[in-house]
């Protein structure tokens, strides 16, 4: 076996015995993610069996036909109504919260004769905020929407008094309706629902791929600080092995470990995803990814993936222990960080010029780009990346391997890290 | 064939200057001690045969083969022991040993017999099968020395063999570091510990500061320095 083959095999071996990482990279984000699923699933389901039925209270004070139509068109659609007669709003509301009720309609005196004047009758729904959470929102919503189709109703019926014609008709000039155009075909889908669906698609290769080099600089720069701080460093110097072959060993030892993480992440992430998804209305439509699109992705993940853990070995070699080394590598965060946050929300063609140079200049940004482009099919900026990131990776790497070839590997210490034991 | 021959060898590190020139022989077939205070320049010393840090100025060869020029030709021939050397604590004691073997041979039953001879040398028993994680110290000193001399290296350094072990696994290493050595190979060893290098050494340098202020035969300085021991040799010399 090589140099780098024995190097490498040593990393699996201790990597795969760490109970961190197995526990913390592999097992929790398997059962973490289907259980945040679960625990959404079922509160959604719990939210929309509340509001399905609710009850509320209103105080009518113009005790009108008209009034009660409004509350009898409330109870037909599945909101029950108790009434209250408080002398004035406190009271009501008094009333409305010993009754356990939190919604409270008022109808002023002078409702009916507003209506039947053909001027706006205003009606006003307290709500007694306590929880702050979506079932009281989602409650709230139930009966606003409820009150909005009342009052469209009476716009109708005012209409139908003075036009013969067909109402609804005379209310919607226009109708309109959206429809996609997908990679030249139509998909009848409107556009707004399409790219809703597609940004919940894309929203999660950015942050699973965020998560992948963030796992695996932290592997490395722990593997090789992990080196200085356990003393086995200058016993695997002075062994007849190249140095090149170190850095490679573990660098090809982290991206294993990080590519099963990174599964593991992406099967729970995407359990997560399809949980809370599974409402989005796309009619069976999906997006058909190419192996070309698949083939760039992996090319630049590989490529950033060497760069990063090459610069993450540049830096944790500084550190004597695996605490300052976390520390110090902080500093790559955010440029990982950055392009996750700019390609989730926006596409790098549609950025400002500023901001594109700025996103295409960060090596990180490729592999989110590419993923990104696997939906849209724009693979220019990809590949216009792959030459950079190929240029950038040579020169990191060509560093490592340098240091790792000098004295400085041992001998390089920061200042702060004084600072940071106190 | 000198194992060792330094010369004129010079180290500076930013504000320190660790070695100010020193000269020595290691011959083949003895155990040839470093010996001085903290902060001599013994272990910079050590490190530069090592292949692990390069001279200022001067030379250091083994078995004819620059340090520097030549370090991956010097690592196949020798074994280094650092005086602070860890374990990976996730590895037993045997996958250590067998990790360690497979850098000197790809194949397999040379690899076996390397590590069949590191457990041996080691005498941890079934110890040997437990992870590294817990080992004591002296359990983890004598896997270190095993891992060393297991590969057979023309020179073997160690740097303070025996530092932090109590009598009986001080006891253990010396002996085994005495049945090493032969005619076809040479130890290079540091310690502060006067009476240790006067047990195993056949000839001593005496550093510090950075400078060799006395060397030769044990007995031969005992004698010229009209002293009983190593350490009364010591005194004498640095205090003139």
């Amino acid at each position: 076996m090589s140099g780098l083959g024995v190097i490498f095999k040593k990393e699996m071996k201790e990597m795969l015995r760490d109970p961190r990482i197995i526990v913390g990279m592999i097992i929790v984000p398997l059962i973490i993610f289907p259980l945040m699923g679960s625990a959404f699933s079922l509160s959604t389901s719990e939210v929309e069996k509340k509001i399905s039925k609710i009850t509320i209270a209103v105080w009518d004070e113009d005790s009108s036909n008209l009034s009660r139509n409004l509350t009898d068109y409330l109870k037909k659609n599945g909101i029950d109504v108790e009434y209250v007669s408080g002398k004035d709003l406190n009271d009501s509301l008094r009333e409305t919260q010993k009754m356990g009720l939190s919604i409270l309609i008022h109808i002023p005196k002078n409702y009916s004769s507003k209506i039947k004047n053909f001027t706006t009758a205003r009606v006003e729904i307290y709500m007694v905020v306590k929880r702050y959470d979506i079932t009281e929102s989602g409650e709230y919503a139930r009966v606003m929407m409820a009150v909005e189709e009342y009052s469209q109703k009476i716009l109708a019926e005012r209409v139908s008094e003075v036009w013969e014609g067909n109402s609804t008709e005379f209310l919607n000039p226009i109708n309109t309706s959206g429809i996609s155009v997908v990679n030249g075909n139509v998909v009848k889908i409107s556009p707004d629902a399409l790219i809703g669906f597609a940004m919940s698609q894309t929203y999660s290769i950015p942050i699973v791929l965020m998560v992948m080099l963030i796992m695996a600089i932290q592997l490395a720069a722990t593997s090789v600080a992990m080196e200085k701080e356990g003393k086995t460093l200058e016993t695997l110097l002075s062994m007849p092995v190249k140095r090149s072959h170190i850095l490679a060993g573990k660098i090809f030892g982290v991206i294993v470990i990080a590519l099963i993480a990174t599964m593991a992440y992406f099967g729970g992430y995407m359990y997560y995803m399809n949980t809370i998804l599974s409402e989005i209305p796309t009619q069976g439509f999906s997006f058909s990814i190419s192996p070309l699109g698949i083939g760039l992705v992996a090319i630049t993940l590989f490529l950033t993936l060497l760069s990063g853990l090459s610069l993450a070995m540049l830096l944790a070699v500084m550190c004597d222990d695996v605490r300052s080394a976390q520390s110090l590598i902080g500093v790559i965060y955010i440029p990982i960080i950055i392009p996750m946050f700019i390609t989730m929300l926006m596409d790098v063609s549609s950025l400002p010029t500023a901001l594109k140079i700025f996103v295409l200049a960060i090596p990180f940004s490729y592999p989110m780009i590419a993923g990104k482009a696997l939906y849209t099919g724009n693979y220019f900026y990809v590949l216009i990346g792959i030459p950079y990131l190929v240029i950038f990776t040579t020169i990191t790497i060509f560093v490592a391997a340098r240091l790792f070839n000098t004295e400085k590997i041992f001998t390089m210490k920061l200042k702060f890290q004084r600072g940071l034991r106190r | 064939m000198l194992a060792v021959e330094v010369r004129n060898l010079r180290k500076y590190f930013k504000t320190t200057i660790a070695l100010r020139g020193i000269d020595f022989e290691v011959r083949q077939g003895e155990i040839f001690g470093l010996v001085g205070p903290n902060g001599a320049g013994k272990t910079t010393t050590l490190r530069i045969i090592a292949t692990l840090l390069t001279p200022s100025d001067g030379s250091a060869k083994v078995y004819g083969r620059d340090v520097v020029k030549e370090a991956e030709e010097v690592r196949k021939i020798i074994g280094y022991l650092p005086e602070e050397a860890g374990l990976y604590k996730n590895l037993t004691g045997e996958e250590y040993l067998r990790f360690m073997a497979s850098f000197y041979t790809s194949d397999r039953k040379e690899v076996e017999d390397i590590v069949e001879r590191g457990i041996k040398i080691s005498e941890l028993g079934d110890d040997i099968y437990r992870k590294t994680s817990e080992y004591s110290k002296g359990m983890a000193r004598r896997l270190q020395i095993a891992r060393v001399l297991m590969v057979n290296p023309k020179l073997a350094i160690l740097d303070e063999p025996t530092s932090g072990l109590d009598v009986i696994h001080a006891y253990k290493v010396r002996r085994i570091i005495k049945e090493f050595i032969s005619q076809d190979n040479a130890i290079l060893l540091s310690s502060h510990n006067m009476l240790e290098v006067e047990f195993l050494c056949g000839r001593v340098a005496l550093i510090n500061h950075g400078k060799i202020v006395a060397e030769g035969n044990v007995d031969y300085l005992k004698e010229k320095y009209d002293a009983s021991n190593l350490e009364e040799v010591f005194v004498r010399v640095v205090k003139g």
